[in-house]
């Protein structure tokens, strides 16, 4: 009984050395009394390993995510929906705003500030969302305004790279929309500097409106591009539904070619930009070219980690700042 | 199995990163787990979304008492599969061999002597006794360490060695037996 414990302990640590990469030869060296019967167990436990070794097919990989993030939503949606009455989320829109303009005019509000901070789904990001308004409304002038778009775009991707962590597509689709908007404005506000200032600044702010607070505008897409090499990513059906049904959905990323054709013709301002004009025009000019350079990087670099679901919704995310971007560059190049 | 603890205790809270990520450590063992235990795709499939659907639902409730959360995971696959071989009467279908995908064993140094399938090596365990078949379910397929296997099968590392020793030594004999029969017929 001795022996036989002893070849049990020393057939365990031998296979333990060999799952680490040890040869078999090197582990009997050790033991030559039982190195013959080590030899036979050790290549037959090998041989076990390597048979049971069989992977997943990666239609099941792909198709058990899917379910694991549809039951991590229902779940979370359940959480939600059993929370204490008293919400953010629950009251009227006006209370809401209302609320976020009173605290805003009380300088260094501690609701405000921690709600700046806030992301899409937590208590006080409808209260972020209406001090934004808030702010635009007290914004009267349009490169002032362009500016704040220009902060809550940054804003919008901050969050987009948070959901695309948190595997939350749905919520990307929203502030997606959001961001378009963002852009869009930037992009009519730095084409109407001076006498149409104005108006185009009322336009933006309406927009922004419809967009609500805790929901969004129905926002248009981000339209395909004209490219010549575009990137076609396509999602078959799934046989297993997902909460969403799936279809077949092609998107077309592209835009880089045209940004960086847009980056490229765009004048800095601290090269042949020096016309003495307005020094907040040219440091608006200066942070949405470094926007339209970072911010579809950090997307993309968000996509490394992304389910599928959440793949998708962040590539429509960067196909739209691609397109706004290019816009605004546009926009700005002629705007002196 | 700090950084398991860390990930667990975020995901009892309520995180589903956490969770996640425990998913994704622990997906392919079960799978392999599950696979070798009943030897159909498509069952396999199923019953190891069920594992983790399972595990998602009763997280909340899961606590460390002296058994790390992967013998827990795998004591929920070994439930499922009594109950599915419970209720299955017929002889389990042969494994499809290509639509599974083989790991890569393009390792020279560490060819075996002995070259067998899954369907071999499952059939092969049918005929160790339940305890041995478990030791190398787990160690072999789940990849579970001696500490983790004796953990998940309720007894101590120096019995799963035992087990563990028999289970192969009983193993190189059918499997030698097989081929010698193979060699024979051909």
């Amino acid at each position: 009984m001795l022996r036989s414990r002893r070849i049990d302990e020393i057939f365990a640590e031998c296979l333990e050395r060999v799952f680490n990469g040890e040869a078999i030869e090197q582990c009997v060296e050790k033991y030559p009394e039982q190195a013959e019967e080590l030899r036979k167990l050790l290549a037959t436990a090998v041989a076990a390993r390597k048979a049971a070794a069989v992977e997943p097919t990666p239609e099941f990989r792909e198709r058990a995510r899917y379910q694991l993030q549809a039951a991590l939503r229902e779940k979370a949606a359940a959480k939600t929906a059993a929370r204490p009455s008293f919400s953010w989320h629950w009251q009227p829109r006006w209370a809401v705003a209302l609320t976020a303009a009173v605290l805003v005019l009380i300088s260094g509000s501690g609701t405000v500030l921690a709600a700046n901070t806030s992301m899409p789904g937590q208590p006080l990001y409808a209260v972020k969302l209406a001090s934004e308004k808030v702010k635009l409304a007290v914004t009267t002038s349009a490169t002032a305004k362009a500016e704040v778009y220009a902060g809550l775009a940054e804003r919008r991707v901050n969050e987009i790279v948070y959901l695309a962590a948190n595997g939350e597509p749905e919520r990307i689709e929203q502030v997606t929309r959001n961001l378009d908007l963002c852009l869009t404005n930037i992009s009519n506000l730095s084409g109407g500097v001076g006498e149409n200032a104005s108006l185009t600044a009322r336009n933006a702010d309406e927009s922004m409106s419809a967009a609500g607070t805790s929901g969004y505008g129905s926002g248009e897409a981000a339209p395909e591009q004209d490219l010549t090499a575009p990137v076609a990513i396509t999602v078959p059906e799934t046989t297993v539904p997902a909460p969403e049904a799936a279809t077949p959905t092609t998107i077309v990323v592209g835009a880089s070619k045209s940004l960086a054709a847009a980056q490229e013709s765009y004048v800095p301002m601290y090269s042949n930009d020096v016309t003495g004009g307005d020094s907040k025009l040219m440091d608006l000019k200066a942070r949405v070219y470094y926007q339209s350079v970072e911010y579809p990087e950090l997307m993309k670099k968000a996509l490394e980690s992304a389910d599928p679901e959440t793949r998708l919704a962040l590539l429509e995310a960067i196909a739209v700042s691609q397109t706004g971007y290019e816009k605004i560059l546009q926009a700005l190049r002629y705007n002196r | 199995m700090p950084e398991e603890e860390s990930l667990v205790g975020e995901a009892v809270q309520g995180n589903q990163q956490a969770f996640a990520r425990l998913y994704e450590a622990n997906f392919d063992k079960i799978y392999r787990y599950v696979f070798l235990k009943i030897g159909d795709r498509t069952e396999a499939e199923d019953m190891t979304q069920q594992v983790f659907l399972h595990a998602l639902r009763s997280i909340s409730s899961f606590k460390y008492k002296g058994s790390p959360f992967t013998a827990w995971l795998f004591r929920i696959a070994h439930n499922q599969i009594v109950d599915y071989l419970r209720k299955k009467t017929a002889r389990p279908n042969p494994v499809e061999l290509d639509e599974t995908v083989p790991a890569n064993t393009n390792d020279p140094e560490h060819m075996a002597e002995l070259k067998i399938d899954i369907e071999q090596l499952r059939r092969a365990t049918t005929s160790l006794t339940k305890a041995q078949q478990e030791v190398l379910s787990l160690r072999f397929a789940g990849g579970l360490s001696i500490e983790e296997t004796a953990k998940a099968m309720g007894k101590n590392p120096g019995a799963i060695k035992a087990l563990q020793h028999a289970a192969v030594l009983s193993l190189r004999k059918i499997l030698v037996v097989e081929e010698d029969v193979e060699i024979q017929t051909n």
